[in-house]
């Protein structure tokens, strides 16, 4: 014979399972989300493939306007010219170019003011292109280079001089940890972040799902068989733990995507980001690391889930619903909101506070761990809390389940629901 | 004295702004087709979710077979149909059903056999994979009905079970219901339909107001219902229209009913009035009788008197429901 809970697990996993909404977002989400990131790169990268057409009003009496033309052409986007450039006299109208980038026949203009190799003025770019973040990263390296290699010749220094002087300092930032090898700041910090929203996202994706389960078996009123035959407790506990099961069904099958498609890391890395592959690629989290991250999900999974599901028993329509889970995704929100206090001064009393609070420790904690090591102790506390608070939230959701499964009608006030919790 | 599967003994139900059963006491002996009748809100559907221990008494005992507190031990043994109808739309029959069975205990391997048995002897074998969804609701209290019978519980509990139901699909399900008793089950089913109840009751609980009217088997009610009246049933032959002038007379009637144009009165003496002498009345007056007996009242009729009265008498003690 199964327990109730077990049996109650497995209906809401296979039943899960069975859906189409699962089968889309475990093969398909994944696939979209990979296709969405990487168009939007590729189409970055590309600019829209189109070649831009500059005019270059050059007013500086050393002409660097040439050099800075050749340089712009130089920059290639895919078999084509990134920038096309036409030089003209400063007394161009500007007036006659404004009108020709709003017929689309420019994108762009630039003027170099006369003393801008002496350091003064400021060179400006107007153009319908200004938002491409890459198209103005060339254009600015572009200038740079000309108007340096200008200041150097007119400071009486050799070519080779100038290279020399403008060689790049090399600088890196390296992530400390007590074990493992150092990462790549900016990599940890992106980790980090990825890891935070997808717990996230986690939690408030499958708690969401239980608390529809709960409220398709009041609509549809097969909560009062349910109830004739089983404990409240069991019925909390396997519905928690059956779409809880289902989310790691989901997660487990991204993960193996993401394996499969991290075979072709350095590849895919290379093409996007050249030479510079090597130092973003991603570091690696750990064992240990990786278990109290799933411990920290885990927990604040139970910890939402038994609220939403006490939201959905105490509820009886989708829209009523809505509205009382508000505050519980406004605290969660909160919590992912503090994802730059964390990442910011991840050792503060502030980042320990948000990292032992239970209702935000699911999400943060995980971030701390990622950028900085933790101390045992305050691991501890927090799971210890996490623990204390998911105990108590499936307790009295069980007690409001009992009570509110049945109730139908007016939603119930913050006194009646404990008095639920007393009562139950 | 048979053991008694149910036993409530002045169980009380409050909830939030009135009082949903008050005192209330009542027995269902083993093997017995119970009927517990009253009209709407009178705390039948309460009574019936604390049996299930989905609602618990404030005060007074429940007792189940002969043992057991509402409870695990005791949901295990009982088969319940809620008033309120559902299964989960998106599963299939069989699926839904190997859930409910499963959640009583029942062992997968086990339950799959009956499944296809009462699915079959309720006519719904092609929908065995269909979604519930897709049937239609008599269908599916036609499957809600299985769930409630596929763990052989000892004690059936049916709410309102025919409702809802068609002329053809209700005779079948009183057809299994009468079966469930003569294979040894206790059933206690609630109903506000006197027809039904009529037809299947061995024992009966009249509520209203939240409080016991009336409680005993079919035959006691009635015959104490008989008795407490001084009600008569005669039939004249060749006789239409006109009360015969032995009735008409009035000496001592009380009330003449003439149900059609056959002949038939319903009499209804005044206290102290003897039926012989009506009786030699008649014969005296050359009427031809054909059927003169103590008239049996329904149990709409005792229903209706009884709930009535304690209405009245709410009513005028002011009422309690505050």
């Amino acid at each position: 014979m199964r327990s109730a809970w077990f049996v109650v697990a497995r209906r809401e996993y296979m039943e899960g399972a069975r859906s189409k909404w699962f089968v889309f977002t475990c093969l398909l989400a994944p696939v979209l989300f990979v296709a969405l990131i990487g168009f939007t790169a590729w189409a970055q990268l590309r600019g829209g493939g189109k070649t831009a057409r500059l005019v270059l009003i050059d007013e500086t009496p050393e002409a660097i306007g040439n050099d800075v033309a050749v340089a712009l052409e130089a920059g290639q986007l895919g078999d084509g010219q990134r920038f096309a450039v036409d030089l003209a006299a400063p007394t161009t109208d500007r007036g006659a170019l404004a009108r020709r980038i709003d017929v689309g026949e420019l994108d762009g203009y630039l003027v170099l003011p006369a003393d801008v190799v002496a350091g003064g003025g400021r060179v400006v770019y107007r153009g319908a292109n200004a938002s491409s973040n890459i198209d103005m990263a060339i254009l600015e390296h572009s200038l740079r280079t000309a108007i340096v290699a200008s200041r150097a010749h007119s400071l009486g220094l050799s070519p080779a001089q100038a290279t020399a002087l403008l060689a790049p300092v090399p600088f890196e930032t390296r992530q400390a940890t007590l074990a493992g090898p150092e990462v790549n700041a900016g990599a940890a910090f992106a980790l980090a972040y990825v890891v935070s929203f997808l717990l996230y996202f986690g939690i408030v994706l499958y708690g969401v799902t239980v608390m529809r389960s709960v409220l398709v078996e009041k609509s549809s009123r097969v909560m009062e068989v349910v109830v004739a035959c089983a404990r409240p407790w069991d019925l909390m506990l396997g519905k928690v733990l059956g779409i809880g099961m289902l989310g790691i069904t989901q997660i487990a099958v991204w993960i193996v995507l993401a394996a499969i498609a991290s075979t072709f890391e350095g590849r895919i890395l290379t093409r996007f980001a050249g030479e510079d592959a090597a130092s973003l690629a991603l570091p690696s989290i750990g064992a240990v690391r990786l278990a109290l991250i799933v411990l920290f999900f885990l927990g604040g999974y139970f910890l939402y889930a038994a609220i939403f599901a006490a939201v959905g028993a105490a509820n009886e329509s989708e829209r009523d619903a809505q509205q009382a889970q508000m505050p519980v995704m406004m605290v969660l929100t909160v919590a992912s909101v503090c994802f730059p206090v964390i990442s910011g001064a991840p050792r503060a009393p502030l980042a320990v506070v948000l990292t032992t609070l239970p209702f935000s420790s699911p999400v943060l904690m995980p971030m701390r761990l990622l950028l900085t090591p933790v101390p045992a102790w305050q691991l501890a506390l927090s799971l210890a809390t996490l623990l204390g608070a998911l105990l108590f939230a499936l307790w009295a959701a069980a007690r409001i389940f009992r009570v509110g499964s049945l109730m139908y009608g007016k939603r119930p006030t913050l006194r009646e629901l404990a008095r639920w919790v007393r009562e139950g | 004295m048979t053991e008694a599967v149910v036993a409530l003994r002045d169980v009380t139900k409050r909830f939030a702004g009135h009082v949903a059963v008050r005192g209330l006491s009542l027995t269902v002996p083993r093997g017995v087709l119970y009927g517990l009748l009253g009209p709407n809100g009178a705390g039948k559907t309460t009574t019936i979710r604390m049996i299930n221990d989905i609602v618990r008494p404030d005060t007074g005992a429940i007792t189940l077979f002969g043992a057991l507190s509402p409870g695990r031990a005791a949901q295990r043994r009982i088969g319940y149909l809620p008033e309120e109808r559902g299964l989960y739309p998106r599963m299939t029959v069989r699926r839904v059903l190997s859930f409910l069975a499963e959640l009583r205990g029942l062992d997968r391997a086990d339950v799959a056999p009956k499944i296809a048995r009462w699915l079959d002897r309720l006519e719904l074998a092609k929908w065995a994979d269909a979604k519930v969804e897709t049937l239609s609701k008599g269908m599916q209290q036609k499957v809600q009905f299985i769930a409630t019978v596929l763990h052989e519980p000892d004690l059936l509990i049916l709410d309102e079970p025919f409702s809802g139901l068609d002329p053809l699909n209700a005779d079948v399900l009183r057809d299994i219901v009468r079966e469930q008793k003569y294979a040894g089950k206790t059933i206690l089913f609630s109903t506000h339909l006197m027809e039904h109840a009529e037809q299947l009751c061995d024992a009966l609980c009249i509520m209203a107001r939240a409080e016991r009217v009336l409680e005993g088997s079919l035959a006691d009610v009635k015959s104490r219902a008989r008795d407490s009246r001084n009600a008569y049933h005669v039939e004249i032959a060749r006789r239409n229209g006109e009360p015969p002038a032995a009735l008409a007379e009035r000496a001592g009637v009380a009330v003449i009913r003439a149900p059609g144009n056959s002949g038939a009165y319903d009499v209804e003496l005044l206290p102290g009035q003897s039926a012989s002498e009506l009786l030699r009345r008649l014969v005296d007056s050359g009427e031809e009788i054909v059927h003169f007996a103590r008239s049996v009242p329904t149990l709409h009729q005792i229903f209706v008197d009884h709930v009535r009265r304690h209405e009245e008498a709410a009513a005028a003690g002011g009422s309690g429901n505050a």
